[in-house]
């Protein structure tokens, strides 16, 4: 009895337990449920801010002077709100105020309480977006957990940059859709793709941030000039920038003129020079090459100290400003003297590459008038060689005069040489003055580099003897013009090769060949390889070359895993030039976040 | 000490050991108290059980799993958008298998492998797709966008217009769930290119978004009291998810989809 008693007292007993215990277990089930839902806001609240801080980030261009935001911090807000919109997973006061928020904030000069680390960089910059909300719970408000609040913080930093430009201002520039154009020309050009250069090169300065950024230019024909890189930049090479802005005189970009051949190696080494120069290391480091051609220049110096080559063929009939002529020389242009005897030093001003550019990487090189081989391309049958100043301060300046008055050779630019007639240089020298290979070892994918480029469209491997390149009886017919062509095509390829070599500003380099010239048009592989871009075609809707690691179709090009990767956009005519410029420009401002 | 060595054997061997007949009264009396209690107590159990526990931790399950997943897909697409604005290139076979490594678990399948450059690169199977947009606002034809091709022939002005689209992924949840602001749809000379270029987007009309998509990125940047209105040129990176989780909501307790999109 007493044991069925007792059982009548335990009936429902588990039911009993069990739903104490739910009074237990449902708070903690609550609670997981909730904190997962939190977590679910946070996340999302998290990746909000991360993407204001990247968009403010990216908009950092549009301000024009270190002190304004406002452009950073509208767009920052802006994209918050479009990844948060109000309400978001039920949430309610969410807090991201434009003006309170958001913090902009160069490296070396953080916000207080904080201070300047040791090592910070002053080209570097932060963005740092602080959000708060509300978010609903739905058990744990029965225990006093109303409405807990959320804070993120989101950061970004954008690196500063240090670009320049190196564009083409050679005479094919001048080329329309209408024929080749009348040399020179320039901006009132319109149709020109001298012209579309121009208006492509001033919206892509726009699209840097004034006040923060570098941008300097390298005009190249056969001769360089430079505008050095400067954080006011739009106000020394005008631009047009998202917003319409714009200058309202004509600035440097505006003056340019386009004429004269290609030297392209020599323009990017003075390019690199200046980068080098202005140092900053913590900055993302650019050059953009422009060129709507094959190079076809190069700044030499036939100077042998050791005196076992002579620069000046046995064939050739000049005569030097005395009178001399090569015999009496012995051994040719085997001393400064010497070599400077072949000018007319009289018209000679005196300008050597460190006077007017002072020191950086080639401040080494020697001074004096060098030696620039300039050839037109040879499949369009007319080539000669000039010897003249390659550089020159600005437009005002005259360097396409040539130097040269040496009777009876093509160094002098009235006369030339008629096609069809020898060159009067027995060899080139192993490097260019800069210190470009002009015939670096052959090698194949994989290599650790420098590698010759031996286009066979273009030219065959140079003939070397001694390691000279021998160019001997070159130039008589087009078809064994291939020692010098091969030598002019290395040099660009080695420029680039060397300007990536640099382990401190680790220098990244990217590319646009112009189509539109159309005897002589650029050499996709050469500036596949000068952007060391692995990639194919990416600008155009149907391809128009191969990629790089298409070693079927594209055997030549070489990239290097181990330096910075650029990228080559074919822009296949002038209409298409501005995209090419604003496609680029969006590439670097991607990387320099 | 026998009663404790019965202890220590086996209770049912114990009450075999000691067929007394007090212990044969013991087992009567146990058996009338276990005959009408017989399984009550798993009966209540499995009420409560059944009513209470099973649903709650079915529930929490559910819910958890759906949080993974929806926190696991909002991460892919938050690292996928982080990577397109810094220059990965998602048209390239590598990245898309760099997007699917980050979506381990959500069984993103992408088509084959290829070299080069592939705007789309869709697969039968596989539980997700990921949309990658990049979208310019082309302001006023006094905008420097429309100077730049003469006003006349900026037919985009006072619009969004794609510049890029890629995807890959699952063709079929792209059939069912395309991208909110809608595909591009040039052909020919207006095609999209490999690398999902849109050509000439300021003078193809194509490249121009529908009027409902329009719409709605304009309430997404104008919503709120601290969003400014874009001005010409600027640039908007945004990146979409579609997962199928039904496979994580136990028959259909949970959420069927996860639908991530970032603006960046």
């Amino acid at each position: 009895m007493k044991h069925a008693k007792r059982s009548q007292q335990e009936k429902g007993i588990s039911l009993l337990l069990g739903t104490l215990a739910v009074v237990a277990i449902v708070p903690l089930v609550g609670l997981v449920v909730d904190v997962g839902f939190l977590y679910g806001i946070r996340t999302q609240m998290q990746a909000s801010v991360d993407g204001a801080a990247l968009a403010g980030a990216r908009a950092m261009v549009l301000d024009t002077s270190t002190t304004s935001t406002t452009n950073t911090v509208n767009n920052a807000a802006t994209w918050f709100y479009a990844n948060f919109p109000s309400g978001t997973w039920g949430t309610s006061g969410t807090a991201m105020d434009k003006n309170s928020n958001i913090q902009v904030w160069e490296d070396c000069a953080p916000p207080p309480p904080a201070v300047a680390t040791t090592g910070c960089s002053l080209n570097l910059w932060h963005v740092d977006v602080a959000a708060s909300t509300q978010a609903p719970t739905y058990f744990m408000k029965f225990f006093g957990a109303g409405t807990p609040t959320i804070n993120v913080i989101g950061k970004a930093t954008r690196r500063n940059v240090a670009a320049m430009m190196v564009l083409d201002r050679s005479g094919s520039m001048c080329r329309s859709a209408s024929g080749a154009g009348s040399q020179p020309c320039g901006a009132s050009q319109v149709n020109s793709a001298c012209a579309a250069m121009i208006s492509a090169a001033k919206v892509f300065v726009g699209q840097f941030a004034n006040g923060r950024d570098y941008i300097g230019m390298v005009t190249f024909n056969s001769g360089v000039w430079v505008t050095q890189p400067v954080q006011d930049f739009r106000s020394v090479l005008g631009y047009t920038d998202a917003l319409g802005n714009s200058n309202s005189t004509n600035l440097a970009i505006d003056h340019i003129q386009c004429d004269g051949g290609t030297g392209t190696t020599a323009a990017m080494s003075v390019a690199y020079n200046e980068l080098k120069k202005l140092n900053q290391g913590g900055a993302l480091n650019v050059i953009l090459l422009e060129t709507d051609g094959l190079p076809n220049t190069l700044a030499m110096n036939w100077w042998d100290n050791s005196g076992t080559k002579t620069g000046i063929s046995s064939n050739s009939g000049c005569t030097d400003i005395n009178g001399n002529s090569r015999p009496t020389l012995s051994t040719a242009w085997n001393t400064a003297a010497k070599q400077r005897n072949w000018f007319d030093t009289t018209s000679y001003t005196g300008t050597s590459y460190s006077t007017v550019y002072g020191t950086g990487t080639y401040y080494n090189a020697p001074t004096g008038p060098y030696g620039s081989f300039y050839t037109s391309d040879p499949y369009q049958g007319q080539y000669y060689l000039d010897l003249f100043v390659p550089w020159a301060t600005s437009d005002s300046a005259n360097p396409n005069t040539l130097n040269g008055t040496a009777n009876g050779c093509g160094f002098n630019s009235s006369s030339g040489i008629t096609p069809g007639s020898a060159m009067d240089v027995a060899w080139f020298p192993k490097t260019d003055i800069f210190g470009n290979q002009l015939n670096p070892p052959t090698c194949s994918q994989g290599a650790t580099g420098p590698c010759a480029y031996n286009n066979s469209t273009y030219g065959a491997p140079a003939t070397v003897t001694g390691g000279y390149i021998d160019v001997t009886g070159q130039g008589s017919t087009a078809a064994n013009w291939s020692s010098a062509k091969s030598a002019v095509l290395n040099a660009v390829d080695n420029a680039a090769y060397n300007i990536r070599s640099d382990a401190t500003l680790k220098p990244v380099i990217y590319s646009i060949g112009l189509a539109g010239n159309y005897g002589n048009p650029p050499d996709t592989t050469l500036l596949q390889r000068v952007a060391n871009d692995p990639f194919g075609d990416v600008f155009n809707a149907t391809p128009q070359y191969y990629s790089c690691n298409d070693t079927v179709h594209n055997p030549q090009c070489i990239t290097f895993a181990g330096q910075q990767q650029g990228r080559f956009v074919y822009s296949s005519n002038s209409g298409s030039l501005r995209q090419a410029f604003l496609t680029l420009s969006g590439q670097m401002l991607r990387l320099s976040q | 000490m026998a009663n404790l060595s019965i202890l220590s054997q086996p209770v049912s061997e114990g009450l075999q050991a000691a067929p007394s007949r007090r212990g044969s009264g013991l087992r009567r009396a146990s058996e009338r108290r276990r005959k009408p209690q017989g399984g009550q107590e798993f009966v209540e159990f499995g009420l409560v059980m059944s009513l209470l526990l099973v649903p709650m931790f079915l529930g929490s399950f559910v819910s958890g799993m759906n949080l993974l997943v929806t926190v696991q897909a909002k991460d892919v697409v938050r690292d996928a958008a982080n990577l397109y604005i810094h220059g990965t290139d998602f048209s390239t076979y590598s990245a898309q298998q760099l997007a699917q490594r980050l979506a381990k678990g959500l069984n993103l399948q992408i088509g084959s492998s290829f070299s080069g450059n592939q705007q789309s690169n869709l697969s039968a199977s596989g539980n997700a797709v990921i949309v990658l947009t990049e979208l310019e606002y082309v302001g006023s034809t006094t905008s420097p966008n429309c100077v730049a091709v003469g006003a006349s022939s900026c037919v985009n002005h006072d619009s969004f217009v794609f510049l890029q689209r890629v995807v890959f992924g699952s063709s079929t949840i792209y059939s069912t769930h395309p991208s909110t602001i809608g595909d591009y749809t040039g052909t020919g000379t207006n095609a999209i290119a490999n690398n999902g270029a849109v050509p000439s987007p300021i003078t193809n009309t194509y490249a121009k978004l529908s009027a409902s998509a329009q719409s709605a990125m304009t309430a997404a940047t104008t919503a709120n009291a601290n969003q400014t209105a874009l001005s010409d040129g600027q640039v908007i990176y945004m990146v979409e998810g579609y997962f199928d989780t039904s496979g994580f909501s136990l028959g259909g307790l949970g959420n069927q989809w996860v639908y991530a999109r970032y603006f960046f």
